[in-house]
């Protein structure tokens, strides 16, 4: 392949331009958990993808764990994986059948292949793996078109804001077509926490926002007479995002708002309390859900007004909808709306009830959440930084619930 | 209509008990509640049958706040509780969590915890400055040397905390309390939650005799004549009775209900915390009766009998398949599967026919049938030996609860072991620990 112009760049010292365009890098695509989960990390080399003229190529340095909506797949993309030169996978035991084929090998009609798959790993449940694309890294070439004057310059750090075809996986190099989905981050502010940022943290504030009005609503409406009960179910990364945020944007009203956690798993609970004025109601699987129901109106004196479950099972939601009060609204992810509303609106309806699909979050929201972090207004959750090598065991474990908070891959250690 | 599969059913065929198996199981059960009953095979006994000190049932007369802790079922629970009054038997509560670690931790860090939570309660409540008598339902098998006073024999349904086994548990809640100092109370009454429902239940209908749970674990109480309690030790003043707490989730412990234990109770007994206790428990409870399922599906699909032989790595996961789903599954209208193709989802199961879902019914219909024919085993016993001719016996428990049908067939399988001269009925007992343990402490300031 002759090396193509890439346009202007200050490149990292020891790559020259045409090297890079010939290279080859590293793409790790985490698909959505299927019954199997060994089944859903894919990785193989990708060539370094040339720079878009308007738009510019970044070294990605830490990816948030998410896996890729199941909603962007097609044919075409799937079949040119096939022609990827080498097909070598991190820990060299998927077959290359696996990865040629895409989602046809699963089992027909199950598995992660089917449209409306439950995805009931605890982990996702508990909002520790959810679907999205993070990406955090530096600015290593810009396209030939892009103006002397744009703000964006070569070396600096940035987030993506995860824009209608973003790749199929986490490459070490990626390429945005236009320099507005690039969100500068402060030198201060680590790439590791920058990755958190795109999705989990973009998606919590838009639903929380969204929450805001309800609850603002409702306290308006209540007057003085007891206070607006919110209830956030889980207390993965994506959860915990949502009770920074929420004690952010209702501190002024917080002696009138009762916020409440239901914990999935134990060690939840810990995690919850340490983010203080909040009140944990334990949600064991193993109970019925009757007594989990119980125990969610003894801990909220009464049911509440406000449900932000980022759960993607029926149950959960079923759950969420019997601890709602008349006239209370649930906020659930657009990405399971598809499937469990039609189950639930007819009972919702009966019960004045609203269920509310967010979707993730605009690039203003974006800017604004940037600036939050990097002020330390809203401080991160915990999070733990592994290699991208290891994206197989991240996944395993965040289905699993083993990790606390989440989980960000590193493609390259600069800070 | 699709039919349970033949080869499901012969894989199954183990669990499912003969009338004369129960009745065999009933008459066992009969002579080890005499084992420990009898002064001199007390001792060996499996069956424990330790006197409780209760001797009255609720009279009706019974006034008073009481606070109550209970501990060990499904929630812990603090309760603050008005007998009699205004506000006919008022009842505050608020339900705590347990983390698993405090659940297995030490036996101080425990009843830190339960004295952290009865503080917090009492603070809420506007109480805290009061010296409130206290009931505290605490269902493990304890022997108790009286009614304030009660040593904890073994751990049981998930717990293990160090330093607890042969102590005094309201010594060790008294010793907590102290530590803190912000709180007192006077403890009344130390007792069990058969105890507990089976003076709720009498509270409300006074034929009731009987107090049994079939939730997370489960046990029975029943009041017995003085005569009979071969360790009796207190007074002979009138009424001579007195609720012994049977502890017959023990029941089975020297094998003598080896020959009705299939390959899957010997696999979770082996996995349990406890091997070789609880035998008759293990095969009836909330805590176990999900896994036997499982164990069970597991089993037929890797024998390629369901699902085409797909699994999934929930599936073949302990402790997946919870108690609950035997409830939903079984609460589907007959020939529809909506409930059970739910939780199948829920197992991250790909391929499931119709088929798959009567199969998966019909193991969840054994299952919990010879639970609750097991049960019923004990409550007949029970029944002919108490010999009245007609008892209200108080149920509680999630598993009692929350099953569609398991009240009728604890019904059904008693009617038959019973005497024919003998009317029984099995009544939901409400709040039987909170309501329950007011009670036992306000009949035991009665007294004093």
């Amino acid at each position: 392949m002759l090396p193509a112009d890439g346009g202007r760049v200050n490149s990292m010292p020891s790559q020259p331009v045409s090297a890079m365009s010939s290279k080859l890098c590293r793409q790790v695509s985490i698909e959505s958990p299927g019954p199997l989960l060994k089944d859903c990390v894919f990785s193989f080399d990708v060539p370094v993808p040339d720079v878009p003229p308007t738009g510019a190529r970044l070294r990605v340095e830490c990816a948030g764990a998410c896996y890729r909506l199941r909603k962007e797949v097609s044919q075409s993309s799937i079949s040119s994986a096939s022609s990827i030169t080498s097909l070598n996978s991190l820990t060299g035991d998927v077959s290359t059948n696996v990865c040629l084929s895409g989602q046809g090998t699963q089992p027909s009609g199950g598995g992660s292949g089917a449209p409306g798959q439950s995805l009931s790993h605890y982990g996702v449940r508990d909002a520790a793996l959810f679907p999205g694309y993070e990406v955090a890294g530096i600015v290593e070439a810009l396209g030939d078109e892009v103006p002397l004057t744009s703000n964006i310059a070569v070396g600096d750090k940035v987030v993506v804001y995860p824009f209608e075809g973003v790749p199929h996986g986490y490459a070490e190099f990626m390429t945005v077509p236009d320099l507005q989905y690039l969100v500068k981050v402060p030198d201060s502010m680590p790439l590791s926490v920058a990755a958190m940022l795109p999705t989990g943290a973009l998606w919590a504030m838009n639903t929380v926002q969204v929450a805001q009005n309800h609850i603002l609503k409702r306290l308006e409406e209540q007057g003085d007479s007891g206070r607006v009960r919110v209830l956030v179910v889980g207390t993965g990364g994506l959860a915990l995002w949502a009770l920074r945020l929420a004690q952010y944007y209702l501190k002024d009203v917080k002696d009138k708002v009762l916020l409440v956690v239901a914990c999935l798993r134990d060690e939840g609970i810990l995690l919850a309390k340490e983010a203080a004025q909040v009140d944990v109601v334990q949600w064991n699987e193993d109970c019925y859900e009757r007594v989990l129901i119980e125990r969610t109106k003894d801990c909220c004196e009464g049911e509440v007004d406000v449900v932000i479950d980022f759960g993607t099972t029926s149950r959960s939601l079923h759950r969420s909808l019997q601890c709602l009060t008349k006239g209370g609204i649930v906020l659930i992810s657009s990405e399971v709306a598809e499937r469990l509303v039609p189950k639930f609106s007819k009972r919702a309806e009966e019960r004045q009830q609203t269920i509310k699909t967010v979707d993730v979050g605009t690039l203003d929201q974006l800017k604004k959440l940037v600036d939050l972090v990097a002020s330390g207004e809203i401080s991160p959750p915990p999070h733990t930084v592994f290699p991208a090598e290891q994206a197989r065991e991240v996944i395993r474990k965040l289905c699993n619930s083993e990790i606390q908070g989440r989980a960000i891959l590193r493609f390259h250690s600069i800070d | 209509m699709v039919t349970v599969s033949r080869q499901v059913k012969e894989v199954c065929s183990s669990l499912v008990l003969s009338d004369t198996t129960l009745e065999h199981v009933m008459n066992l059960m009969h002579s080890e509640i005499s084992k420990g009953l009898s002064k001199e095979t007390n001792a060996f006994a499996d069956v424990k049958c330790f006197p409780t000190y209760v001797r009255n049932l609720p009279n009706g007369s019974e006034r008073g706040k009481f606070l109550a802790l209970d501990l060990g079922g499904t929630n812990f629970r603090v309760l603050l509780i008005e007998l009699g009054g205004s506000q006919k038997n008022k009842m505050l509560s608020k339900i705590f969590a347990v983390p698993q670690s405090v659940m297995l931790g030490s036996g101080n860090s425990l009843f830190d915890h339960i004295a952290d939570c009865l503080a917090v309660f009492m603070k809420e409540h506007g109480v805290q400055l009061e010296r409130l008598p206290l009931g505290f339902t605490f269902s493990f098998p304890c022997r108790q040397e009286g009614l304030t006073k009660g040593r904890l024999v073994r751990w049981t349904k998930g717990f293990k905390c160090g330093g607890v086994e042969g102590e005094d548990v309201v010594r060790l809640l008294q010793a907590a309390i102290r530590r803190r100092g912000d709180v007192d109370i006077d403890v009344l009454a130390v007792l069990n939650d058969t105890t507990g429902t089976l003076m709720s239940c009498a509270h409300k209908n006074p034929e009731c005799r009987v107090g049994i749970i079939i939730g997370t674990g489960t046990n029975a109480c029943y009041l017995e004549k003085l005569g009979n309690v071969g360790l009796w030790d207190g007074d002979w003043e009138e009424p001579q009775q007195v609720i012994i707490n049977t502890e017959w989730g023990n029941f089975g412990r020297n094998g003598c209900l080896d020959d009705i234990l299939t390959e899957y109770d010997r696999e979770i007994d082996e996995k349990s915390l406890n091997p070789g206790e609880q035998v008759f428990e293990k095969m009836i409870s909330g805590m176990y009766m999900g896994e036997l399922a499982r164990l069970v599906i597991a089993k037929l699909t890797k024998k390629g009998l369901l699902f085409r032989g797909q699994g999934s790595d929930i599936l073949y996961k302990k402790g997946s398949f919870y108690t609950k789903y035997i409830s939903e599954i079984e609460s589907d209208k007959l020939g529809e599967f909506y409930n059970c193709r739910e939780v199948l989802e829920e197992l991250c199961l790909g391929l499931i026919s119709d088929q798959d879902c009567q199969d998966i019914r019909y193991i969840c219909e054994v299952v919990s049938t010879r639970a609750a024919q097991l049960a019923a085993a004990g409550v007949a016993c029970l029944l002919n030996k108490m010999n009245e001719k007609k008892v209200v016996v108080g149920v509680d428990g999630s598993v009692y609860r929350f099953h569609p049908h398991f009240h009728n067939l604890m019904t059904e399988s008693i009617e038959k072991l019973v005497s024919s001269d003998i009317k029984f009925e099995l009544m939901l007992s409400e709040d039987g620990s909170g309501r329950g343990a007011a009670l036992v402490a306000a009949v035991a300031s009665r007294k004093s």
